[in-house]
């Protein structure tokens, strides 16, 4: 609750900040509508009007030392699991040039409402919860050094976490070159919903550290490459999730995608709970390339990832954004990930006479599956005469998921939709 | 345990790798020199080398992909129990 106050007052604060700079405009005729005023047209005179005052007469504007950007954005995911969630976000910019400082704060509420076949086999129907999440980061870069710090925070009725992180920077070769390295902790618990933490709770920690280089190919090119290692200490078994044990005989039996009430009649009395090892080292290396055509921006990402838990997996992405005109942006999206299932994974797991399996899970998240995106978005950007620093658009992401080797469901469809608002401020 | 030491290799392998190329990409970079006046294409917004997708999205992939990595350092757990 602490942090959540932090949060929303460090909010605050800087919202106030963003609205005293926008307040202060910069010299301007008498002339100026009130409208203009503020923004880079202001000492323009308006063609249009037969009132303007010769060109001569315009005295330039000043430019804005402070330069903010308030972002709000709804989301809407809903699945072929009964799985649905609505996320609105409000996220605040404010950055110096000339200083060299940013900050950066954001805050969201997840409602969740729930009836996938995890919960129906859990014999729970229904489920809904809240959660909220918020950060804040900053960064200080004088000259070719930067350093920056962040904080983050995610709160449920059953999962606290709050995690912090540092960043240094380098420009090398006249910001040819940038060189960056990162450092993260984070501490989750995990509890039941209706369960004080002090009564039952799981406690997981969280190291990370990253490092990315920048690199400018070319006046049109960039490129990111990254790597980031993650290492995790503790239980992060979901203690709702049951496992299904079934006797050697009836396992080999079961084929992918079996029914809650086949597998409600074939398994064993014994339902344990999930247990998941207590170490995971976490690594991924990736890559980022982002190409700017005269009216067109091309980005590809690739990123491959590998744990200790044994789960392989790389994640593909691309993004062509077209502009049309000044005002419209028009964008496609495609993503394909796949992903082998960890060590410990099995569809059926057997009860023997050396008793229940040490690990297992029902998480179908650590089982082998693809999945394949494909989106569409377009932004506008409002103001007139020309367009000035404020922008509406949306996204829409439609998810394939296939899952390889797992009870109850063998895919799953997704779709996520996105209102972005966005105002320089 | 002893089914995780292969995994530990073939990652020690992967970073290897990846060193190589980043290696060769910064041996590449310093060939070209782009100079501030150049950069009008790189200046435009689509151009951030942050990730693109909104906080919906990335929560979603978070939840529903069994991998990570990307993002950047001081992010809170997922919180998906």
């Amino acid at each position: 609750m602490r942090l959540q106050l932090t949060s929303a007052f460090l909010l605050i604060i800087l919202l106030v900040a963003a609205k005293g700079a926008a307040e202060t405009p910069p010299p301007s005729p008498p002339e100026a509508r009130p409208a203009d005023a503020g923004s880079p047209d202001a000492a323009k005179p308006d063609a249009t009007s037969p009132t303007s005052p010769p060109q001569t007469e315009a005295r330039p504007a000043a430019p804005r030392r402070i330069a903010g950007r308030l972002r709000g954005e709804l989301a809407a995911y809903t699945d072929s699991d009964h799985v649905d969630v609505v996320t609105p976000s409000l996220s605040l910019d404010l950055a110096d040039a000339t200083q060299g400082w940013s900050a950066h704060a954001d805050y969201l509420v997840d409602a969740v409402s729930a009836a996938s076949v995890d919960i129906v086999s859990s014999a729970s129907r229904h489920w809904t919860e809240t959660r909220q999440a918020g950060g804040a980061q900053a960064t200080f870069k004088p000259g070719d050094l930067g350093v920056g710090a962040a904080g983050s925070f995610s709160s449920e009725p059953d999962y606290l976490a709050w995690a912090t992180g540092g960043t240094v920077t380098l420009d090398l070769d006249q910001k040819n070159l940038t060189l960056l390295a990162g450092y993260g902790y984070g501490h989750d618990t995990i509890g039941r919903s209706g369960t004080p933490f002090s009564v039952f709770s799981h406690s997981l920690t969280r190291n990370a550290f990253n490092g990315a280089v920048t690199i400018v190919m070319d006046p049109a090119t960039i490129v990111v490459i990254g790597g980031d290692l993650i290492l995790e200490r503790g239980d992060q078994s979901k203690p709702y999730r049951y496992v299904p044990l079934f006797s050697p005989g009836v396992a080999a039996g079961i084929a992918p995608g079996t029914s809650i009430d086949d597998v409600n009649r074939l398994r064993l009395q014994e339902r344990p709970l999930e247990q998941l090892p207590l170490a995971r080292d976490r690594y991924a290396a990736w890559g980022r390339y982002l190409h700017r055509y005269a009216h067109a921006t091309l980005r590809l990402e690739e990123r491959l990832y590998t744990d200790t838990w044994g789960l392989h997996a790389s994640s593909s992405d691309a993004r062509f954004m077209i502009d049309r005109g000044d005002r419209w942006l028009l964008a496609s999206h495609v993503r394909f990930h796949a992903q082998s299932p960890v060590s410990f994974w099995q569809r059926a797991y057997t009860l023997t006479d050396a008793g229940v399996p040490a690990l297992r899970t029902g998480d179908r998240e650590l089982g082998p599956l693809w999945s394949a995106t494909g989106g569409i978005g377009v932004r506008w950007k409002g103001g007139r005469p020309q367009p000035t620093g404020w922008s509406i658009g949306g996204d829409l992401d439609v998810t394939w998921t296939s899952f390889l080797d797992d009870l109850y469901i063998g895919s799953r469809l997704a779709g996520i939709a996105t209102f972005v608002w966005e105002t320089d401020l | 345990m002893i089914a995780m030491a292969p995994t530990a290799a073939l990652a020690r392998k992967a970073l290897s790798r990846v060193l190589l190329l980043v290696v060769s990409l910064v041996t590449l970079g310093g060939c070209i020199h782009v100079r501030p006046y150049q950069r009008e294409r790189l200046a435009h917004s689509t151009m951030t080398t942050a990730d693109w997708g909104g906080p919906g999205e990335a929560h979603a992939r978070a939840v529903r992909e069994g991998a990570t990595g990307g993002g950047s350092a001081g992010e809170a757990g997922c919180g998906c129990n």
